[in-house]
């Protein structure tokens, strides 16, 4: 379960912009989209959600771990092992393999014989979304379908409670945005991940159990419309 | 922070031109210098070490440098020439050991040294197989020698020709190899000792052909007078001296006047060199008379000088190189900020950036100093024989 409550966070360096959450609750293994126009916030919630960013007041709990209250150091370590993201740019790094792009989060907090462990975990995650066979290819050989779907594979490694994803299927075609989408369900759904999923793309939005208008959500009432 | 390692190596390795360039510029950096320094050190040691073992050498008046060049290291260059009439009468003098040096011919690029058996002593050169030179034509190689041509005890070398059009010049002895010098690090390695009558003999002062006065050589003959011969080109010239040929070699003119190119003078005591010294003192009769290791001294003066110079230009080289492998970096770092930021969203602390960062710089820098120190390695282990490649020495 993930519950905000007036949560404030304002930019230092943009003016002061101000974004104000008076309360949300997200249950765990719901699959939200969430849209809005440009500039609207949607990118800082997913930032308060996955502890980039630290609210100025209010509580954003999240499975009993207040992330408000926690160091810059702690929010990172809570980021590593609880949440999963997908970029709308995939930010595959080009000079590791596809199976080393999903192994980044352990090379980045790990040890070696989690390495192992998460090896075996990367390799079935290709396996699932069709790649094994390119496991030792470079992001450069790849189609931007199947980078994405690697994006994914990296998101779900540490089989993340919360897979946070940012317009994940900007830069695609139709079919690929729906096989994006598709793959980002069926895996929340076999890890019983809860995903929040930004997209400006409305033809995606009848594959998710909510959808969240970040505009009512600013306002005191946020409006949540119930698709399942 | 073991993938912050990871990633370093990864990027590294991926980015291979880059770092092949980045290393070997570092690597240049780091070894030249000491390359440098290494190999004028070593070839310091090296000429001085013989010098100082070279007590005095007489040559004609010239270049002191030339001369103890061709007299220690068989330098081609060939100083004036000495007569044997000198050496008589250094040797006469009795004053000190004298050793008579004739270096002017080559065989498949390697020096003949004309000398006499006091040289071997004189310089401590023992014997690996064979024995040493006994009759004119016979030789006794260097190791080098012996390993650069596979020759060995019973086989024959050829002296070269001074030219390829050489018709009425250098004789082309077949020499015969008595014995095989055991190796000593030093210029005697490269070379091919003979008596000095052979190098004579090579020059063409000396030849030898059928006996004119047989029966056999009748058809030879073109003209007898008083005391006087005259042959055709019917007669038979010997390339190579033999027991049996060699009562027949023989030289013409007066033996007083042909060449030496310096002689080795080794007096028993300081008393006798400077008597020595004085007597060819300021180029007396055309001679003069030289300690080696001041000579050499003043070489290495200037040696030292430009190794100075040159360590100098290459310190301002490597600072130019360490700002632009600065600047390489700085840029790198900035077309990097996405990849940081990607790291960064994902968990990277600041730390595990410049753990990254630092460890790329380390793995740099760690493979240009092995590198660099296994190219000194190799440079201390090969030196003598890169000093002999490069100086001839």
């Amino acid at each position: 379960m993930i519950e905000l409550s007036k949560i404030e966070f304002r930019y230092p360096a943009a003016g002061g912009f101000k974004v104000s959450i008076p309360q949300l609750a997200v249950p765990t293994g719901e699959c939200m989209a969430v849209v809005g126009p440009s500039g609207s916030g949607k990118t800082t919630l997913l930032g308060l959600l996955s502890g980039i960013l630290k609210p100025s007041s209010g509580s954003l709990v999240m499975d009993g771990t207040d992330l408000a209250r926690l160091d810059e150091g702690q929010r990172r370590r809570f980021r590593i092992n609880n949440v999963g993201q997908v970029f709308q740019a995939f930010e595959l790094l080009r000079y590791l393999s596809v199976i080393e792009n999903i192994m980044l989060p352990r090379y980045i907090h790990g040890s070696a014989t989690q390495t192992s462990a998460a090896r075996d975990r990367a390799a079935r995650l290709l396996t699932d979304v069709g790649l094994d066979a390119r496991a030792n290819a470079y992001p450069s050989e790849l189609s931007q379908g199947e980078q994405q779907r690697v994006a994914v594979c990296r998101a779900m490694l540490n089989q993340p409670a919360l897979l946070l994803a940012d317009e994940p299927t900007g830069n695609l075609d139709q079919t690929n945005k729906q096989n994006v989408v598709d793959l980002l369900l069926e895996q929340a759904k076999a890890n019983n991940s809860t995903l929040i999923m930004v997209t400006h793309d409305d033809s995606l939005l009848g594959a998710f159990s909510s959808v969240l208008d970040i505009q009512s959500l600013l306002a005191d009432e946020p409006r949540r419309e119930d698709l399942s | 922070m073991t993938g912050a390692f990871f990633l370093g190596w990864r990027y590294l390795a991926f980015h291979k031109l880059k770092t092949t360039i980045l290393v070997g510029s570092i690597t240049l950096m780091l070894f030249l210098p000491a390359a440098v320094r290494l190999l004028v050190n070593d070839s310091a040691t090296a000429l001085t070490a013989r010098a100082d073992q070279t007590p005095l050498v007489v040559g004609a008046a010239g270049s002191p440098l030339e001369l103890v060049l061709n007299a220690l290291y068989f330098h081609a260059e060939q100083p004036p020439a000495l007569s044997y009439d000198n050496f008589s009468e250094l040797r006469d003098a009795g004053l000190a050991v004298t050793i008579p040096m004739y270096t002017r011919f080559h065989s498949r690029g390697s020096p003949i040294v004309g000398t006499t058996l006091d040289y071997f002593s004189f310089r401590d050169l023992n014997l690996a197989a064979g024995r040493m030179m006994g009759m004119l034509g016979e030789c006794v190689i260097g190791a080098n020698v012996a390993a650069r041509h596979k020759a060995g005890v019973g086989d024959s070398l050829v002296s070269s020709p001074e030219t390829v059009f050489d018709i009425a010049g250098v004789y082309p002895l077949k020499m015969n190899i008595s014995g095989v010098l055991a190796p000593t690090g030093t210029p005697d390695d490269n070379a091919i000792f003979v008596d000095f009558k052979t190098a004579w003999v090579i020059q063409g002062l000396g030849h030898g052909h059928q006996d004119l006065e047989r029966p056999q050589a009748a058809a030879s003959v073109l003209n007898r007078s008083e005391g006087m011969v005259t042959a055709n080109a019917a007669l038979q010239q010997y390339a190579e001296i033999t027991p049996e040929n060699a009562a027949e070699f023989h030289f013409h003119g007066a033996t007083g006047d042909f060449p030496l190119s310096s002689v080795v003078v080794v007096p028993p005591n300081e008393k006798n060199g400077a008597l020595l010294r004085g007597r060819y003192q300021n180029n007396a009769k055309g001679i003069q008379i030289i300690v080696p290791s001041s000579v050499l001294n003043d070489l290495l003066d200037t040696v030292f000088t430009v190794q100075n110079y040159i360590i100098l230009g290459l310190a301002l080289l490597s600072l130019a190189t360490v700002a632009v492998i600065t600047l390489v970096f700085l840029l790198s770092q900035q077309l990097r900020k996405g990849e940081f930021l990607t790291l960064s969203r994902i968990g990277a602390s600041k730390t595990y950036l410049a753990t990254l960062i630092a460890s790329e710089i380390g793995f740099v820098f760690t493979g240009s100093l092995v590198l660099a120190a296994g190219l000194t390695f190799i440079t201390r282990q090969y030196a003598l024989q890169i000093l002999q490649i490069f100086l001839g020495f």
